[in-house]
């Protein structure tokens, strides 16, 4: 296992692709947050800094946008196993670390520790620049920020992991790739709106709370600000049930990418 | 250059009852061989035999039935397999844009091989100079000097190398030829496959031949060579239709191209006293020999697949372009089969055809 861990940490630091996908995760978001805190420093949002806060670092997505940050680590966890298929790369690694089990787990450990490390600095860098622009409305002390942070952190990990395994289960980066993107941000909808609209349907409108991704994406969203997505649907879950819920999925897809792994020819 | 550890380089690969299909189709069918060290053994099948699905096969990428043992462990069972056994197969791993020495260290990684040892790999091929370089911009034969590297990397006992002079130049081809011989020289077991016969010829002691998935022969090269292609005697004389029916009372086959006989079932010795006894001119008289190209067509029944159907067979057939009046005593039932420019084989035994050579060959080498 030691030797499959030190193969994918060393296929992953030898990556450029790894070191823009850093830079991109910190960046971006960086400049967002600035502005956003540049914003609120000249409104007056007195009184309203767990909100704030809440909706600064995460640039909006705590209302229900997409968040930004995951949809970059993602594709950390998207190329741990499609490049192994896009480049012929298995062979490579298969006789160098001929267990199957062990090359798939080391690289859910080492994409969750990676995406983890690049979304925590992200919230951090973004933290900072709020503490630094907002004029006081960005509040580390704010009883929300660091399950903000720390819900972040937890939603993006899981959310690559879903990555690495859809492309271990297709074999192929770019249809693992267009999954992640759409999955969150038009199948989920397509399905809630289904589910929501037809009175016929009503009775089914609970299982909406259920949608993966959107249901992981409470471990963000503090119960205290206004999540947007409710007024329409039911009550959201509580963010340890939905990043639950975010976690049982990423095991399902997992435990399939596992099976399909160990049968295949590579 | 490579650090034999004497006596500890010794290992056997023992494949036994391979076998795979794809969608109904067999690829390899009940495939048994064994690899001694000491040697190269060349495992030689026309493109689409089921090379590259053994070599997978033996290294655990496919899934499919029967074993392969290095020194009695499977692949999957290998601790750090890459210091025991190097593969090169056929298309190239690499990542476009990680560097060759990055590709190497990433291997290196996962089995505590110093960083050093890279270097001294890449040396070893002559990549030095593009350590840092993109295997994106890398020509076919760099890539393949580079998968060489990797398969060397470890210094490892045994090497499965999937045509490892794709792509090579006629330098690189010796050199592969070279190192690959050292290889075995130090006691390594390499285990090579190629279709190129000519190549073959000069890089492997012992064989194992495949033709559409089934084993054709195992053993020492020469022995098949001997065993699948006679070797004839050529023979340019003004005298043939004296000489002719000598010969073919003594059992010879005849065939004539360009106004040169060729004589199966007689050695140069034979012949020259027969001409002799009947005082007929020679103006040339030599053995040739039959090249491992022919043995190869022989034992894998492609000669016969190129020409058509099966040639008729029997004491009545006549050797083509025989001398006229030359037909007297041609009980010994000679071989027709006009190949066309490859080899004529004469059938010594009469109750064998072409199609009964493979068998008792592989009977003959087990």
């Amino acid at each position: 296992m030691i030797a499959a861990l030190r193969y994918e940490w060393v296929r992953l630091r030898t990556l450029r692709s790894t070191w823009w996908i850093a830079a991109l995760a910190v960046l971006v978001p960086a400049g967002l947050v600035a502005l956003l805190a540049i914003n609120v420093s000249i409104n007056d949002f007195e009184g309203f800094e767990d909100v704030v806060t809440a909706v600064v670092l995460t640039q909006g997505a705590v209302l229900g946008p997409p968040l930004l940050v995951a949809y970059v680590t993602a594709l950390v966890g998207v190329f741990a196993f499609g490049h192994e298929y896009r480049h012929g790369m298995i062979r490579a690694t298969l006789t160098t670390v001929p267990r199957r089990g062990h090359v798939l787990t080391a690289k859910v450990l080492v994409t969750a520790v990676a995406v983890a490390l690049m979304s925590l600095v992200s919230m951090l860098v973004g933290l900072a620049l709020g503490l630094l622009l907002s004029g006081g409305l960005v509040d580390a002390g704010a009883a929300t920020t660091w399950q903000v942070i720390g819900g972040v952190v937890a939603y993006c990990t899981l959310f690559a992991l879903t990555g690495l395994a859809l492309a271990a289960i297709f074999r192929n980066q770019i249809a693992a790739l267009v999954l992640v993107l759409l999955a969150p941000t038009v199948v989920e909808q397509i399905i809630a709106a289904v589910l929501i609209i037809p009175d016929a349907l009503n009775s089914l409108e609970f299982l909406t709370r259920y949608l993966p991704y959107d249901a992981g994406s409470q471990l963000y969203k503090p119960s205290n600000v206004i999540n947007l997505g409710s007024f329409l649907g039911p009550e959201p879950l509580s963010p340890l049930a939905g990043g639950l819920v975010l976690l049982i999925f990423t095991g399902v897809l997992l435990a399939v990418a596992y099976a399909l792994f160990t049968e295949r020819d590579a | 250059m490579l650090s034999a550890d004497e006596g500890s380089v010794m290992a056997v690969i023992e494949a036994r009852g391979l076998g795979k299909s794809y969608g109904g189709k067999p690829a390899v069918v009940d495939l048994s061989f064994t690899v001694e060290p000491g040697s190269v053994t060349g495992f030689l099948g026309p493109n689409g035999s089921g090379k590259s699905t053994t070599m997978r096969l033996m290294l655990g990428l496919d899934n499919g039935v029967g074993t392969t043992t290095f020194d009695g462990m499977p692949f999957v069972g290998l601790r750090d397999p890459i210091r025991q056994v190097g593969a090169l197969l056929e298309a190239q791993p690499f990542h476009p844009t990680r560097s060759a020495r990055n590709h190497l260290r990433m291997l290196a990684a996962a089995a505590h091989i110093p960083p050093t040892r890279v270097d001294e790999v890449l040396e070893l091929v002559g990549l030095s100079s593009v350590a840092k370089g993109k295997p994106k911009k890398f020509s076919l034969g760099m890539g393949q000097r580079l998968g060489i590297a990797a398969a060397l990397l470890g210094d490892p006992h045994t090497l499965v190398l999937d045509e490892p002079s794709n792509g090579l130049d006629p330098q690189g081809i010796q050199w592969m030829r070279q190192l690959l011989r050292s290889l075995a020289a130090q006691g390594r077991s390499v285990f090579v496959s190629s279709h190129l016969l000519s190549e073959m010829a000069l890089l492997a002691d012992q064989l194992v031949v495949l033709g559409r998935g089934h084993l054709v022969a195992t053993g020492p090269m020469a022995d098949f060579v001997a065993a699948n292609a006679r070797t004839q005697v050529v023979v340019r004389s003004p005298d043939m239709p004296v000489l002719g029916p000598a010969l073919e009372s003594r059992g010879a086959t005849l065939a004539e191209q360009d106004g040169a006989w060729t004589v199966g079932g007689l050695s140069q010795t034979e012949v020259g006293d027969l001409a002799h006894e009947h005082r007929v001119r020679l103006h040339e008289l030599a053995t040739q020999r039959a090249t491992l190209e022919e043995a190869f067509l022989d034992a894998t029944g492609l000669s016969q697949e190129f020409i058509g159907g099966p040639v008729p067979r029997g004491g009545g057939e006549a050797v083509p372009d025989e001398p006229a009046g030359g037909s007297g005593g041609v009980e010994t039932a000679p071989d027709p089969a006009p190949s066309g420019g490859a080899t004529v084989a004469p059938d010594p035994a009469p109750s064998g055809g072409a199609t009964a050579v493979p068998r008792t060959t592989r009977e003959g080498q087990r």
